[in-house]
Order: C-alpha cells, then sequence, then structure tokens
C-alpha cells in the first residue's frame, strides 16, 4: 500500500475502544463475505444454463430457481447490506473519533444475523423459492420473510447510530462542516431509512401476516409496488459506499486528491432527493398504473443519472491528476500510470470503467420506449452484472484488500493473486453482460428461465452463449483467488504495526466558508425535503392503486 | 507522500467541469424528450387495465371465459389469453398479417409475463387485473410467447406459438377449422366411452398439461412423464396409490423411465370433484399409447372409487412413501 502519511484520526487515543470497532467491522465484512461467496458459488451454474449446459443435477440445490433465490438473495440482499454496515458505521466512527455504543453495535450484528439465519433456513429447505424479488402471489415460508425484515431492522438500528455520532461530533464542532467520509455516510443511512419503508411495508404488513395465515391473500401488483419502491432505490444503497470509496478514499490510494469536496458533497445530497421517486420505471410494462404516474417517474429517473454524471467527471479528473503526479503524459498516460499494482486501486479503476456501460445501459432502460423491448428479458440480468456485480460487488472486494488488513492487523496475502482476483472478475463480468445482454437484445431470450432443460430449446444462440459460459467459469476462478488471499490474510500471523494500513482517507481541503457547502451540511433539513418529494410521488399512486385491492391466494407450485 | 502538483488549476477545472455538465444534461433532455415524444404518438403500446376483479370473477366473466381470437371487423382481431402456470390458453395464436389486434391478457395464479419478440408486446401479468396492448403485424412469421416473469417450477416450460399468416394462408385456416374427425377407439377406450375420454381430456388440458404437458412428456428433472410410465400403478395397490397423487399430491424425488425427477404434484381434492377426477385418470391411463399396456382386468375409475379412496387424507409425504413401496414394472 502507498498510504503512509497518517490522517489525524489514525492516531490511537483509545486503544481498546479502536479494537472494539475493528472486531464489529470485521463481523460484518467477514458474513458479508461468506454470503457472496455461497451465492457466487451458484453463479457459474447459471453462467452454463445461459449455454444451455445443464449441470443442476451435480448441485446440492433442488432446482435452478432455488439456486437463483439463494444467488439473487446472498448476494444481492445480504451481502451488500452486510458490507455497507461496516463501512457506512466504520469510516465515519473513525473519522469522526467519537465514541461508539459498541454494545449497540454487536445487536445489530446478532439481529441481523439471526435475520440471515432464518431467510437461510426457508431458503435452504426449499420452501422459499420465491427468488429475491418476493413477487407474491408466489408464497414463500414465513421465516423468510422475517428474516429479511430482521436484516434490515438491523441496518436501520445501526444506521442510527452512525447518525447518532455525527450529532455528537456536531455538538462537539459547533459550526465545523462534517468531514467528507462521515458526511456522505450519513447521507446514505437517511437515504436507506426512506427507502426501505417499502420493503417493511411489504412484508410487516403484507406478506408476513400473509404466510402465518393471518390473511387468504394479497394484491400482486401493490406488494409488486411497494417492492420497486425499495427496489430501485436499493441499488443506490448498493452503490454508495463504493461512490464513497470513490470520493474519500480512492484518489489518496491512488497518490492524488479528490478535485472537489464541494462536487463530492453535491453528488451524495442529490441521490438523498431524487434516488427513491424512481421505482416505477420497473413497471412500466405493468397493468394496473396509469400512463401518468409511470411518465412521471421516468422524469425522476433521468433526474437521478444526474448525481452519477457529476462522480464520472469528478473522479475521473482525481484520477487523472493522481496519474499525472505519477508521472503520466498524453491523453490517456495518466491512466496507465496509475498504480495499478495495488490490488485496491485496480479494482476500483476497473469498477468505474466496467461502470460506464451498467449506468448506459441504465439510461435506456429508463426510457419508456425502449424498456418493453428489453424488459424481462436476459439483458436485465446482463445490466446489473456490470452495476451490482462490478461497481459494488468489485469495489467492495478491492476495498478488502486494505480493509481486511487494516481491520485485523496483518499484512495482505499473497498481493498478486489479489490483483489477479480483481483482473478476473472485471473480465468475467464484463462477459455476463455482453453475453446475457445479447441474448436479451438480440434474441428476447427470457431471463431467470431454466432454458437448458428445454428438449427443443429455441434459444440458442452459439456466439452469446459460449461468452456467457466462459465469463461463468472465469468469475469462479476469480472467487477462488479472492478467497486464497482473504482466507491467507485472516490465518496469517500478526504484522508489525507500520505495515499493516490505514485509513486512507483523502486531505481535499473543505471549503468551510462556502455557503452552499455549510447549506449542504444541515441534514436535518433535507432529510425533511426528501421526504416531502417521496410523499409527493408515492402518496398519490398508493391512494390510486388502494382503490381497488385484489386479495389474491398463495401459491407454492416450486 | 508528496503532494499532487500537477493537479489542474481551480478555474480551469471548473471550466471543463461545467461544460461537461451542460453536454451531459443536453443529452439527457434530448433523449428524455424523445422518450417521452415516441410513448405519446404510439398509444396502445404499454398496457391498460380495463378491468380489476378477484381472479374468478375475471375468469367466469364473458370475455375470459371464451380465450382465443375473434375477429372483430375488417383487419381488426381480438386475441384473448390467459396465463396459467404453466401454459398459454391458448397455446396457440394466429392472426392475419396486417390486422390490428387488441390483446387482452390475465393471469389466473401467479405473475406472468407475455412477450412477442421482434414486436413491442411485452406485458407483465398479475392475477386479478386485465392488461390490454394493441398491435399490428406486418410480416407473416412464427414467434415464441415466451413466459419471462418467474412464475415456479416449470417456468421454462411456459412457451406459446404465435403465428402471423399471409393472407392466403389465414383463409385456408379458416376452411381447415372444421373439427377434425374424432379417431376410432378400440378396447379399453370403447369400455370407458369417448365422452368421458373426452371430458378427462379437457381436465387435462386445464389442470395438467402445464407440467405433464399436452404430449404427457413432461419436463425433465422436474416432472416425470405420463406417457410409457404408468405400468407401475398396475397392481392391485397401484389404482388406489394413483388417486392419492392426484387427490392429495406427492413431493421428493421419484424414478420414472429410468429418469429421476423432484418437483411438487399439487393437491387436487379440492379443485377437482369425485367424477373429475376419475375421469382425468382414466384419460391419461389410456392416452399416448398408455391403453396398450393395461391388463385386460382394467376397469375405468368411478366417482365411488375415487370418493372412497379420498378418506383418510394423506400428506404429500405420505403418498411418497407409499409410492416408494410399490414394485417397480
Amino acid at each position: 500500500m502507498s498510504i503512509t502519511a497518517a490522517s489525524p484520526a489514525a492516531i490511537p487515543a483509545d486503544h481498546a475502544a479502536r479494537l472494539s470497532l475493528r472486531r464489529a467491522a470485521l463481523a460484518f465484512v467477514l458474513t458479508a463475505f461468506a454470503a457472496m461467496t455461497v451465492g457466487s458459488l451458484l453463479g457459474p451454474a447459471q453462467a452454463l444454463n445461459y449455454a444451455n449446459i445443464d449441470i443442476y443435477p451435480a448441485l446440492p440445490v433442488a432446482s435452478y430457481y432455488q439456486g437463483l433465490s439463494i444467488h439473487g438473495v446472498l448476494n444481492g440482499l445480504v451481502f451488500t447490506t452486510f458490507f455497507n454496515c461496516a463501512v457506512l458505521f466504520y469510516l465515519p466512527a473513525r473519522e469522526l473519533d467519537v465514541p461508539a455504543r459498541t454494545g449497540w453495535v454487536w445487536l445489530c450484528f446478532w439481529v441481523m444475523l439471526a435475520g440471515l439465519a432464518l431467510a437461510l433456513i426457508a431458503i435452504l429447505s426449499n420452501r422459499a423459492t420465491v427468488l429475491y424479488t418476493l413477487y407474491a402471489p408466489l408464497e414463500a415460508w414465513w421465516p423468510l420473510y422475517v428474516g429479511l425484515a430482521l436484516v434490515v431492522v438491523g441496518s436501520l438500528m445501526l444506521g442510527a447510530e452512525t447518525l447518532r455520532m455525527r450529532l455528537a461530533w456536531k455538538r462537539l464542532n459547533p459550526g465545523r462542516v462534517t468531514p467528507l467520509a462521515a458526511y456522505q455516510a450519513s447521507v446514505v443511512w437517511i437515504l436507506w431509512a426512506f427507502t426501505s419503508i417499502g420493503i417493511v411495508v411489504e412484508l410487516v404488513v403484507f406478506l408476513i401476516p400473509w404466510s402465518l395465515g393471518l390473511c387468504q391473500g394479497v394484491d400482486p401488483l401493490i406488494t409488486f409496488t411497494l417492492f420497486w419502491y425499495t427496489g430501485h432505490a436499493i441499488v443506490y444503497f448498493w452503490v454508495l459506499p463504493a461512490y464513497l470509496s470513490w470520493y474519500a478514499l480512492l484518489p489518496r490510494e491512488a497518490g492524488g486528491r479528490l478535485v472537489s469536496d464541494k462536487l463530492g458533497r453535491l453528488t451524495f445530497l442529490l441521490f438523498l432527493l431524487f434516488s427513491v421517486e424512481v421505482g416505477l420505471h420497473h413497471e412500466i410494462t405493468a397493468p394496473g398504473i396509469a400512463m401518468f404516474w409511470k411518465m412521471e417517474q421516468m422524469v425522476f429517473t433521468f433526474f437521478v443519472v444526474g448525481p452519477s454524471l457529476l462522480t464520472a467527471f469528478t473522479i475521473a479528473a482525481s484520477l487523472e491528476a493522481a496519474g499525472r503526479a505519477h508521472g503520466g503524459r498524453g491523453w490517456l498516460g495518466w491512466l496507465t500510470a496509475l498504480p495499478w499494482r495495488d490490488p485496491s486501486v485496480a479494482g476500483q479503476v476497473l469498477a468505474l470503467i466496467t461502470f460506464i456501460g451498467g449506468g448506459s445501459t441504465g439510461i435506456l432502460l429508463a426510457s419508456m420506449a425502449i424498456n418493453p423491448l428489453l424488459h424481462d428479458t436476459a439483458f436485465i440480468p446482463g445490466h446489473f452484472h456490470i452495476t451490482v456485480g462490478t461497481a459494488t460487488a468489485l469495489t467492495f472486494i478491492a476495498m478488502s484488500y486494505w480493509l481486511v488488513p487494516h481491520l485485523t492487523g496483518r499484512k495482505l496475502f499473497a498481493p498478486k493473486l489479489a490483483l489477479a482476483s480483481v483482473w478476473l472478475w472485471a473480465a468475467g463480468m464484463m462477459g455476463i453482460g455482453i453475453g446475457l445482454m445479447g441474448q436479451g437484445l438480440l434474441y428476447g431470450t427470457p431471463r431467470r428461465d431454466f432454458i437448458s432443460s428445454l428438449p427443443h430449446d429455441p434459444f440458442v444462440h452459439p456466439g452469446l452463449m459460449a461468452v456467457t459460459a466462459i465469463a461463468g467459469v472465469v468469475l469462479l476462478i476469480a472467487l477462488l483467488c479472492f478467497l486464497v488471499s482473504t482466507l491467507g490474510t485472516l490465518f496469517s500471523a500478526a504484522a508489525p504495526v507500520a505495515l499493516v494500513p490505514r485509513i486512507p482517507f483523502g486531505d481535499a481541503p473543505v471549503d468551510g466558508e462556502s455557503r452552499l457547502v455549510l447549506l449542504m451540511d444541515r441534514l436535518g433539513l433535507w432529510t425533511i425535503v426528501s421526504a416531502l418529494l417521496i410523499a409527493m410521488v408515492y402518496l398519490p399512486l398508493f391512494w390510486v392503486l388502494f382503490q381497488h385491492y385484489v386479495a389474491v391466494p398463495g401459491n407454492r407450485m416450486w | 507522500m508528496s503532494e499532487p502538483e500537477t493537479a489542474a488549476p481551480r478555474h480551469l477545472m471548473s471550466r471543463y467541469e461545467w461544460r461537461w455538465i451542460v453536454i451531459a444534461l443536453a443529452g439527457l433532455a434530448v433523449f428524455l424528450a424523445m422518450s417521452i415524444g415516441f410513448t405519446m404518438s404510439h398509444p396502445g403500446r404499454l398496457p391498460m387495465t380495463p378491468q380489476v376483479d378477484p381472479v374468478r370473477k375475471i375468469l367466469s366473466g364473458p370475455m375470459f371465459s371464451h380465450p382465443g381470437v375473434t375477429r372483430l371487423g375488417p383487419h381488426h382481431y381480438r386475441a384473448v389469453v390467459i396465463a396459467r402456470q404453466f401454459s398459454f390458453d391458448p397455446a396457440s395464436i394466429k392472426v392475419p398479417a396486417g390486422a390490428r389486434v387488441d390483446f387482452y391478457l390475465t393471469s389466473a395464479d401467479v405473475v406472468h409475463g407475455f412477450e412477442l419478440p421482434d414486436s413491442a408486446v411485452n406485458v407483465e401479468l398479475f392475477p386479478g387485473y386485465v392488461a390490454h396492448v394493441s398491435a399490428t403485424f406486418r410480416k407473416p412469421g412464427r414467434f415464441l410467447t415466451a413466459c419471462n416473469q418467474y412464475c415456479g417450477i416449470g417456468h421454462q416450460a411456459m412457451l406459446g406459438r404465435f403465428e402471423v399468416l399471409s393472407k392466403a394462408a389465414w383463409r385456408k385456416s379458416l376452411t381447415a377449422a372444421a373439427a377434425p374427425a374424432a379417431p376410432a377407439m378400440s378396447g379399453v377406450m370403447a369400455a370407458i366411452g369417448p365422452a368421458r375420454i373426452a371430458d378427462g381430456k379437457a381436465i387435462f388440458a386445464v389442470s395438467c398439461a402445464g407440467c405433464h404437458q399436452a404430449t404427457g412428456q413432461g419436463m425433465p428433472g422436474a416432472f416425470p412423464p405420463l406417457a410409457g410410465t404408468l405400468g407401475e400403478y398396475n397392481g392391485p395397490a397401484g389404482r388406489a396409490v394413483l388417486a392419492h397423487v392426484l387427490l392429495f399430491g406427492m413431493n421428493g424425488p421419484l424414478n420414472a423411465g429410468g429418469k429421476s425427477y423432484n418437483g411438487v404434484m399439487p393437491a387436487w381434492a379440492a379443485q377437482l370433484g369425485d367424477r373429475k377426477i376419475a375421469h382425468v385418470l382414466d384419460y391419461i391411463e389410456t392416452a399416448w399409447g398408455n391403453a396398450k399396456a393395461l391388463p385386460p382386468s382394467f376397469k375405468p375409475f368411478t366417482a365411488a372409487g375415487i370418493a372412497h379412496d379420498r378418506v383418510p387424507a394423506l400428506t404429500p409425504a405420505a403418498v411418497a412413501a407409499e409410492h416408494a413401496r410399490l414394485p417397480a414394472r
């Protein structure tokens, strides 16, 4: 690692408290990666399925769909939430350097772990094969719903603790602007509180009572709309911790400095304002919702592209500055001059590059004109493997290459293997993206479909299928490299303190005099504005939907 | 670490940044305007919702009690489609080229999808909601209607046929639509009687063919074939077990025709009466060449016999255990 300059927060004042914080953060990180490992081990079988090769008889799952449920819930919901909790709690705690209530943090962890255990019992026993989308009236066994609710509630409890720490810091530092990482993390926690309302209502008001037999049926469209209320904004909950790393940590890791602290704040604030009002663009082809609502939310979806475009500029400019400081010349010389040998930097830059494809296909999908051509085809999983699979997952893996050594007081084991893992991961995800998006775009191949079992397969397109299959295998190798390196780090001997990486907080100057920066720091105000915007968009919609409630009985055909 | 010296001066940075923001937002605004303009100028492409009601009410209503294609006027047709696990009703839709087709679609059970590749028709189907889209198909061709929303264990096999016929082919299909003569029946089938077999076949088409397929071939890995595999039920105990499988369902792995299957057979005791279960059993025992494997002593199933098999009620696991004890044939 190239981080040697100690930021003020990195000098331990209270060693025991630091140690217990690290242990708690490590518990979240390791649970996240354990979930990711189990979920990802099923991925290659799914990629082979899309190449018409059925290896499911050799796997310990009852069906392709059970495997897909495990993959979606563990990788999409569990891995992301647990890792986010570690980053969004630990970084502010260290940056603000105010005491955290460690007992409460551990309580959050155990609530979430209990939820994960319940969900796993349901899914692994093949009694909750409803995919991560939970679409009623397919009716899972109740522990899945209760378990997921506990995971969400535990994470919200941790968010509350982080926001409390920020307020405590504010009291100690009147008139000062919140440091960047703590500001961004606080914004993400507020956004997550708003985002989670949909799935919490869906679970607690509808699915849990229904699966316990307390009501006869649920409305499939209302539960679907509640799911997507959360379901789109949740992708920002997944990706914003990666953005946080790109803004607050990566520039320093790359040997440079964030070009604008102000834009780092503005970006996150815009996400807080516009992330939630966009869920309906997942329901453009659904009946029961008038065109007006769909169009309104399409416009908001275009609003939320703005902060990602800001990010593309600011991060690219910061990396360019770093590359030129390393001696890079010319149009693209700065890119090759970045410290590519550092697996953490290489992984995050690769995540950024692959995310360009993910982000731009996202804009296509948000368009009502184009969406019906691609909706529910293999294009969709292709799209989110180069968004969640790279921007989020690859950044998290790359972050772990300094974070796990930092939390455990060890040196990174086999850095070359770690470097190989991020390249293979990026290449594999690009392959999945190209293969699946191509199949969906050119041939209308349905998504989430056990096509390899069909006797006369109508979806055979050899070229793209080969790309998907090879990418699946490449990803498996990437995962193995990651596992060897991470387990090696965990089981190696403690390293001398000087060799253990510190948190690479950036040192971009904060313009504490700027009225814009001071205004942006008033998070209470922005919470109210965001609540009003969400209420304005969603309350009338739900009022209309509840005018006709159709109770449909449950169904378990899997 | 040394200070980065080469960072661009602040004013230059913000000038580039402003250029970038203006160009990017202008591009987005143009794309958004195109999306809205296209959507407004192509009505009927995204689903409208003429009816929201309890599922049973929709299915028994005037429109959905007769799924299929009807002519509304010159170059104007209506296609009414019900999606259910794991088939479309009707399984095959034919329309003439150049005609406007109004689709009315709904689901009888869970969320399904209905997509015609190479066209703009792509709708999600919710039980309790009727979706209505319109499209004109200019070129003759054959398409698959694939369900593209996960709907259960047989999702992948939920494929329908959609054909756009040239004018000449369409006229020909209208004259050929007269019902084909019923095939001659012999032996056991004659003893059961064509009316009962036809009734059993109709029930099978609605309740069973989604998984076991109209051809009785089942689906690899999930649903066992019924064609040529029912011999094990021919013994004295087998008859009651077969009735139990239909009445109470069955789960867990099983072998049929040398291959293993691990799906779920739902219980039909609540949905189908004794007579209907007897008729559908008579149908599967005689369809797809199964009649040839029946012993000469075979007697048709009766409503009274099924009523007897209903007591005591069994769990799906108990039926699986009972099934496992049958001697292999």
